[in-house]
């Protein structure tokens, strides 16, 4: 380029990029700063997109009609199922500078706040009608082990559904419902694989859906063995239970056996639900939101039933907001607590995300097929005796987070191959050793 | 909170010493009024970056030795049990050997493909501008974009499975971030890839600027082709390699962000986690900060191990 | 190569059920330019947010590497190696494991969550490199030339403006479109130091990924556009990127 055009070039790069300069910085030393005024309240969440975003919007929408005079200012952090928002979070923990309220998953996900004396107790919000509309497992949940309550649910998603695609089954002559066993189970996928349309029976994602369906296939083995996992008691090979740990562990080896090569992301995976090239999938109801948007019918074009074995349980991944000490804004955010654990809150709220609400007195009408029968479903596990409730673990509530966190990569080394069975089943019960400090609640689910 | 106390009082100890330090060693060198800006400024920035940088790394190193589980922010000091408990982990064990393996399979293939791009570019092709474009773009690229890019080429039927079945190389399918023997050397593919178009800049600038009489003369003597390359070329342009060297050694360890999207966390099981990754786990997924500083203070050290004796070979030839 | 690109591209374009059905690098059946509208109305502010402390940023942490190597290479004093040696290993730290401290730090400098935080921080981080940098490109300006200056009289500060300074456009440009590279991609930082009143771009178009729910179609968009200035600088500034490594800038 001759000196003339390189002069001009200079020159022109140096023009716009003080101009980008200089209407930046006055647009951002210009722009409101809210934040630290007496009536606004500041939420953290990680619902950024599409119906989970609407979801939090209708929620917020309810909370402003009835505190019209109220700032709310979300703030918003995607990424690894909260664990962004959670990164942030901590940071500001410890840096004594908690935010107002945020999002996590009702039980141990907020333990380590509550270990260290940074959540204020909101029995205030927990009134007697509040107690007498939410189930006893889950009131448990919300509680902290000192018996106080500290966080509020907003929603109650399930996590042991298998989803299936009618017309692929349809073509199998297979009857989803006599499905409540994995022998027949296995059955089934057998015959569609060697029969039907489907390339694999079943289908798995990244390693936390992989963790996801392991402890589905768990409880499968009964809420008594499910209840002592979560409480860290089958921490060796010689706890009792280890033999159920291991027999699970071997069912999901056998699942293994009817899948493909792990998925990138778990919408994939439903996306082959949903394209009909694979028969079953195991995943949260969150998964109901796919459908929806690919028009989906429930009970025409797919379908649901319970993970085999579990059929009398329901599997909990609750959402909820809490109350941290030393905020800014501790009136606005009880105001909060109380929209959110109210009626309006929750209908206005789960319709949109997909969830069915924490109280039992949710508005039917409101709700979508397939919610509506979840919450059919929930109503008569939490009325019948011989049905259980049982809180996530891969979702961060019914096991302390270390223990969470190294679960995934062990089921993930099973999938690769790079670990047997036996290995498998040892080293979650060496895990369960290793945190054994961790496990500071006793769970009791109900079981025997 | 004791974190802040401990802040505050490490702070004021730790720029009072290094302002003396270098006052004192300006003072020594010959004085000239106006310079007091230009050896102020200089000043400033190294203090900055002393505290940004060195003080950072001695909070790591002190909370290395207390038990620091959870928010709470113990200081109860434990020697080097956090020390000894990472010595014994398989999971650091097995990241440790990631990061190795990851690091010299990843800088000297760059560095080959750089040169080699470099050499192929060299040839006074036509279009070499638009060649360069088209190498370079890449880097441009962020790391979630590339991340994400890579994430969807490496699935099942993704786009490097379906290619290769189309070129008849059906046999070489694979899973590729899934299969955990291969994992790492699928990562570090694609973080080859989105490297050498700027390994191959600074090797090409290099050889452009060797004086053509250098190459004449050789060219004379009868060296062509292969062997002016081998004997004449590359041997001049071994001072770039540190450059290089120093750039990838900077992007393997900034890498984290690329290898925690592809892989998921370090997946399958442990197969791709690199010491950065345990330790932003172990932090803040698994709540122990202590440990977690620990493992910070080691990786650090080995960075150290290995770029002191590089960049003190390259600079006694100067000084 | 370009595959992965054009895939980009492509589903950018798509609507959401588009992108249910076509192949990836398929064309759509109805195209739309509403993936891209939808990103510039969420990324819209973030990119002026980013643009400007990444610029700034930018130019100060070329200026003071420039100025740090200058003064390691032409006024030297006993350890100025060690300093040297000092600076450059500040390259290799690892971000996560001060992401805490330099939160606590910054909140008590009062900049949390402001243009100045990231500004500070890109600038200060940006020296090690920038010093590396420059010091190489200066150790090949002759001596002679300093001490001929000097014989002159002119002082430290007349040399550095008068005759290193215009020698160096091109180690700008090198350390220029580095630091640009990194600053504007840089994601770790964004999360720790912003909140709700400051986003940068990288911290946009994560959240436009989402947590359960990607709109593919309008991430593609969000990613093509975040990555429009990085393109620009290579464009125009890819061959003074050339002339700038050929003249020593990384000659070691």
């Amino acid at each position: 380029m001759k000196a003339k055009q390189q002069t001009a070039l200079f020159i022109i790069i140096a023009i716009v990029s003080t101009a980008a300069v200089a209407v930046g910085v006055t647009y951002v030393v210009l722009a409101p700063t809210p934040g630290k005024e007496a009536n606004a309240v500041e939420i953290y969440h990680w619902w950024t997109s599409g119906g989970e975003a609407a979801a939090i919007n209708a929620l917020v929408d309810e909370f402003s009609s009835q505190y019209p005079n109220t700032t709310v200012q979300q703030v918003q952090i995607a990424g690894g199922a909260g664990f962004e928002m959670r990164v942030k979070i901590k940071t500001l923990m410890i840096a004594g500078d908690p935010p107002d309220t945020f999002q996590v998953h009702a039980g141990y996900e907020w333990k380590l706040f509550y270990d260290a004396g940074l959540l204020s107790n909101i029995d205030n919000i927990w009134t007697d009608n509040l107690k007498s509309v939410i189930p006893d497992v889950i009131e448990d949940i919300n509680k902290g082990p000192d018996g106080h309550y500290y966080s509020v649910p907003v929603n109650i998603h399930r996590s042991n559904v298998v989803w299936y695609n009618y017309a692929v089954l349809n073509n199998t002559g297979i009857d989803p419902s006599t499905l409540t066993t994995w022998d027949k189970f296995f059955q089934a996928c057998d015959w569609i694989e060697g029969n039907g349309t489907a390339t694999h029976a079943v289908n798995i994602g990244p390693q936390w859906t992989q963790a996801h369906a392991f402890e589905q296939i768990l409880a499968s083995q009964g809420i008594d063995v499910y209840q002592a996992w979560i409480n860290g008691e089958i921490d060796s090979t010689s706890a009792t239970y280890y033999s159920d740990l291991l027999a699970a562990c071997g069912i999901y080896n056998d699942l293994l056996g009817y899948t493909g090569t792990p998925l990138g992301s778990w919408d994939d995976a439903t996306a082959e639900i949903i394209t009909g090239d694979v028969a079953f999938n195991i995943m949260g109801d969150w998964a109901n939101g796919e459908f929806y948007q690919s028009n989906y019918n429930y009970t025409r074009d797919y379908g649901t039933m319970a993970v085999p074995g579990t059929n009398n349980m329901y599997g909990l991944v609750i959402d909820c907001f809490e109350k941290p000490k030393n905020i800014d804004h501790p009136t606005s955010v009880d105001h909060w607590l109380s929209v959110v654990a109210s009626k309006d809150g929750q209908d206005a709220f789960n319709p949109l995300k997909g969830s069915i609400a924490a109280r039992t007195d949710a508005n039917l009408s409101k709700y979508g097929a397939y919610q509506t029968a979840a919450i059919q479903d929930f109503n008569a596990i939490d009325a019948s005796a011989t049905s259980y409730m049982y809180p996530s673990v891969v979702h961060g509530s019914g096991a302390p987070e270390a223990f969470n966190t190294d679960l995934a990569p062990i089921i993930g080394e099973l999938t690769s191959g790079s670990a047997s069975v036996s290995e498998t089943a040892q080293a979650i019960a060496t895990l369960a050793q290793t945190y054994s400090s961790d496990f500071t609640r006793t769970w009791d689910l109900g079981g025997s | 909170m004791i974190i802040n106390e401990n802040l505050s009082e490490i702070n004021d100890f730790n720029s009072k010493k290094k302002v003396i330090i270098l006052l004192k060693r300006f003072a020594k060198a010959s004085f000239q009024r106006d310079s007091l800006i230009i050896r102020l400024i200089f000043i400033t920035a190294c203090i900055l970056v002393a505290y940004f940088v060195y003080y950072f790394i001695i909070w790591n190193i002190y909370f290395s030795f207390t038990d620091w589980i959870g928010l709470i922010q113990t200081s109860n000091f434990v020697g080097f049990a956090n020390y000894l408990k990472m010595l014994n982990d398989p999971i650091f064990w097995k990241s440790f050997q990631n990061s190795l393996i990851f690091m010299v399979v990843f800088i000297p293939v760059s560095i080959i493909i750089g040169l080699i791009l470099a050499i192929f570019i060299d040839q006074k092709i036509r279009f070499e501008g638009s060649f360069r474009m088209f190498y370079l773009l890449p880097y441009a690229l962020s790391f979630v974009v590339t991340a994400y890019l890579w994430k969807w080429m490496f699935v099942d039927d993704g786009v490097i499975n379906t290619i290769l079945d189309l070129l008849g190389f059906g046999f070489l399918r694979n899973a590729w971030i899934s299969n955990p023997n291969i994992a790492l050397y699928s990562v570090s593919a694609a973080l080859i890839w989105q490297f050498s178009g700027y390994i191959m800049l600074i090797f090409l600038a290099a050889m452009r600027s060797i004086p053509t009489s250098h190459i004449m003369a050789a060219q004379v003597d009868g060296a062509s082709g292969f062997k002016l390359y081998t004997r004449v070329i590359i041997p001049q342009i071994k001072t770039s390699t540190f450059t290089a060297f120093v750039i990838l050694m900077v992007f393997a360890l900034k890498a984290f962000d690329f290898i925690w999207i592809l892989t998921d966390e370090g997946g399958p099981g442990w197969a791709t986690s690199i010491l950065p990754i345990m330790m932003y786990k172990v932090a803040f997924k698994s709540n122990r900060f202590a440990y977690s500083a620990a493992i910070a203070t080691t990786l650090l050290f080995l960075v150290m191990m290995i770029v002191i004796p590089y960049l003190y070979i390259t600079y006694r030839k100067k000084s | 190569m370009l595959l992965p690109l054009w895939s980009g591209i492509m589903s950018a374009i798509k609507t959401q059920a588009d992108l249910a059905q076509t192949l990836p690098f398929a064309p759509p059946d109805n195209p739309t330019f509403n993936p891209f509208i939808q990103a510039t109305r969420e990324l819209l502010r973030p990119l002026i947010n980013s643009l400007t402390f990444t610029i700034i940023a930018t130019i100060l942490s070329c200026l003071l590497g420039s100025i740090c190597g200058f003064v390691l290479t032409k006024l030297k004093f006993r350890g100025s190696n060690t300093v040297f040696f000092l600076l450059t290993l500040g390259i290799f730290l690892p971000y996560q494991s001060i992401i805490i401290p330099l939160f606590i730090v910054i909140r008590n400098l009062g900049i949390y969550d402001t243009l100045w935080a990231m500004l500070l921080v890109h600038t200060i981080y940006g020296i090690p490199m920038t010093t590396l940098l420059f010091r190489s490109y200066y150790e090949s300006i002759p001596d002679s030339l300093i001490k001929a200056a000097k014989v002159d009289g002119a002082g430290v500060m007349t040399i550095y403006r008068r005759l290193i300074l215009p020698l160096s456009p091109l180690p700008f440009v090198v350390a220029g479109v580095f630091q640009f590279t990194a600053i504007w991609n840089d994601y770790l930082f964004a999360l720790i130091l912003t909140g709700a009143n400051f986003t940068p771009a990288s911290f946009a178009l994560s959240n436009m990924a989402g947590s359960t729910e990607t709109a593919w179609n309008n991430v593609m968009a969000g990613s093509l556009i975040y990555s429009t200035p990085i393109i620009i600088i290579f464009i125009l500034l890819g061959k003074y990127l050339m002339q700038g490594l050929m003249a020593g800038a990384v000659k070691g």
